[in-house]
């Protein structure tokens, strides 16, 4: 497939980039990591010489951005001067696409992490309502991204169920967390192949992957501060085989390992894509 | 004011905890440990971002005067930029408007948050390990 005709806005599998290990990868800029991501509210108005790492970054790979702050379903006004900030962002830096969750981390003021949104019929049609909004002042589509999540606020729906309403009612596309349905599987007791199954294929854009940190047995925190957990990569495969090699980025955050034990994890996640494939081919 | 939504009160509800747990009760239904976990990691999220931008305010105080500054600026302060590097201004702000002083503040402390906010604003370097 061409990459004019692919539903994905990169290929392969992407890192996610950091500023602890950005002098590293610039240092040697791996050519197995085929894209990367930035979180756009850490290098928006930022100048000088880190501007300049960035721009190192974004000219030698295909990028995308993977939004924090815009608290697309909170309580107060969409911040449409974030928006048209990111828009600008993404032309300068020939961003690809660019996603955010499917959350709110804030009331009237910001408080800068995700809370999980009252899965009701309303709050469907509110968020779908900002998700136009937004799409509309970018002139481009963007793709809510299913988060973590350790309590249920109101479970009116599911959870599959309101995003998949959200993304339907907002008509965006959907970047699918393939850790999160893990997290969320064990700690709201679900089948994560149920929840991955009904995902609607021709809405997924690109996976993340990351790994999360075992508070309990019936919880588990998404924390992008460990290696890739079993589970996940099992049901990555899954994701694989039921959808394809759908580009897929590693976040790894904090508590960061080697490079050589990152870029491994970004070569397995290559190599289960291109046995998709090759399956996919012995089968046809 | 109109009146909210059902699903935006509870949004509001859920946030006014995490802001200031000790005086506003957790959604009802939630089980502790689950709203321990979001109590934690907003808490905590703010105390380490602050902690790499203010390192000297960090250093001369003890954990517990660090921590009342930390809870003050969650339960009075509404911060508004989406920007992580501009979240100096915001508590350097806070200090400025909000923040009710301990008896043991040093009488300098307003002016050396304004110091480092200022240090930080002119390097916007690499120094911000904490964030990502």
């Amino acid at each position: 497939m061409s990459e004019q005709q692919s539903q994905y806005p990169v290929h392969g599998a992407g890192l996610g980039l950091r500023r602890p290990i950005a002098d590293q990868l610039m240092a040697n800029p791996p050519s197995d990591v085929d894209f990367m991501e930035v979180a756009p509210e850490n290098w928006i108005h930022v100048g000088g010489a880190l501007a300049k790492k960035l721009r190192f970054f974004t000219e030698r790979y295909p990028f995308l951005i993977h939004g924090l702050s815009l608290s697309i379903g909170a309580p107060s006004p969409l911040n449409e001067q974030l928006v048209r900030d990111i828009k600008a962002f993404m032309s300068e830096h020939n961003i690809r696409m660019y996603s955010e969750h499917l959350s709110y981390c804030g009331d009237d003021g910001q408080l800068y992490d995700l809370m999980p949104l009252p899965f009701t019929d309303d709050a469907v049609r509110y968020v779908a309502e900002r998700v136009r909004r937004v799409q509309d002042i970018l002139e481009q589509r963007i793709a809510l991204e299913n988060v973590s999540f350790y309590a249920a606020i109101d479970t009116s729906m599911s959870e599959k169920e309101f995003l998949l309403a959200v993304l339907e009612e907002s008509d965006c596309d959907l970047m699918l967390d393939i850790n999160n349905i893990v997290v969320n599987s064990i700690n709201h007791r679900y089948d994560p192949r149920d929840f991955l199954k009904d995902m609607p294929a021709e809405r997924i854009r690109y996976f993340h992957l990351a790994g999360h940190y075992v508070e309990a047995p019936d919880l588990r925190i998404d924390t992008h501060g460990t290696a890739v957990d079993d589970q996940a990569w099992e049901l990555l495969k899954e994701a694989y085989e039921r959808f394809g090699p759908v580009p897929t980025l590693l976040e790894r955050d904090f508590n960061f390992p080697p490079m050589h034990e990152l870029l491994d994890e970004v070569r397995r996640i290559k190599q289960l894509q291109s046995d998709a494939v090759n399956r996919n081919v012995a089968n046809a | 004011m109109p009146e909210r939504p059902d699903f935006q009160e509870k949004q509001y509800a859920f946030a006014a905890h995490i802001r200031d747990p000790d005086n506003v009760p957790a959604p009802e239904g939630i089980e502790n440990r689950r709203m321990a976990i979001y109590r934690k990691l907003f808490f905590n999220n703010l105390a380490n971002l602050l902690a790499t931008m203010f390192p000297v305010i960090r250093k001369i105080k003890t954990d517990q005067q660090w921590h009342g500054m930390i809870r003050q600026f969650m339960r009075d302060y509404q911060a508004e930029t989406p920007y992580f590097l501009r979240l100096p201004e915001e508590f350097l702000s806070f200090l400025q408007t909000k923040y009710e002083a301990a008896s043991n503040d040093e009488p300098f402390l307003v002016e050396l948050a304004h110091y480092e906010y200022a240090e930080l604003a002119l390097s916007v370097s690499t120094i911000l390990t904490g964030i990502c």
